[in-house]
């Protein structure tokens, strides 16, 4: 299944896109996906203890089981305003 | 009630004037601006990034609150994104309600929850570096 990932701010720079599709095999969890994002941007894993993430744009807490399609944002803390 | 993420410049005057209504015996508006000096450096000027569908939910979600908390009877939520000059503005909350008190507790609640909970992301820009920032207070989660 493919999981459409999307990238902010710092994030955005390091992988120097805001927006990837990873393909995953069989059963995925967000932190599964994690992890194969890690590989591909080794330094965003640094940012790991201060980062959200956010399922179909609602914020998750612990870990949840992902659908085909599903969109999973990695949020650094926010600074609007 | 309004919420909008944009990338052209706010008018606060238009913004505010939409809350007003006959139930409402105050309206306040907070209106935030790109400063020049942040931690003791001078900024050249501000980006913001923002993931403007999430954005715009949770910036209803917290007008919701504030009718629920403080009885708010209208309220307008506005930030741009992009890059922001000196000066500019950047964020407008503006809230009616029937007495000045809920209009007061309302606009600082939603700064802080702002703060908190919309996914939009500041930079500064100097003239020898770029930062992103992370919001350093209190959480209102």
């Amino acid at each position: 299944m493919k999981i459409n990932v999307l990238l902010f701010a710092s994030l955005k720079d390091i992988a120097g896109k805001g927006q990837l599709e990873i393909e995953v095999e069989g059963k995925c969890s967000v932190e599964n996906l994690s992890k194969k994002l890690y590989e591909l941007y080794p330094k965003v894993e640094s940012f790991d203890s201060s980062v959200r993430i956010a399922v179909n744009q609602e914020f998750i807490e612990g870990d949840i089981e992902l659908k085909d399609g599903d969109e999973v944002a990695y949020l650094p803390p926010v600074s609007g305003g | 009630m309004k919420v909008e993420i944009t990338t052209e410049a706010i008018d606060p005057t238009v913004i505010s004037s939409s809350v007003k209504n006959i139930e409402a015996g105050a309206v306040l508006t907070f209106l935030g601006t790109a400063r020049k000096t942040s931690r003791g450096r001078e900024v050249t000027y501000l980006e913001y990034d923002a993931y403007p569908e999430m954005a715009e939910k949770k910036m209803a979600f917290i007008l919701g609150e504030l009718k629920e908390k403080y009885n708010i009877t209208d309220g307008a939520f506005v930030h741009r994104i992009g890059r922001v000059e000196l000066g500019e503005n950047i964020v407008v909350i503006a809230v009616s309600a029937p007495h000045s008190q809920e209009a007061f507790d309302a606009c600082r609640y939603a700064v802080k929850r702002l703060k908190s909970i919309v996914p939009i992301w500041k930079k500064e820009v100097w003239a020898d570096g770029e930062e992103w920032i992370g919001y350093e207070g209190e959480l209102y989660e």
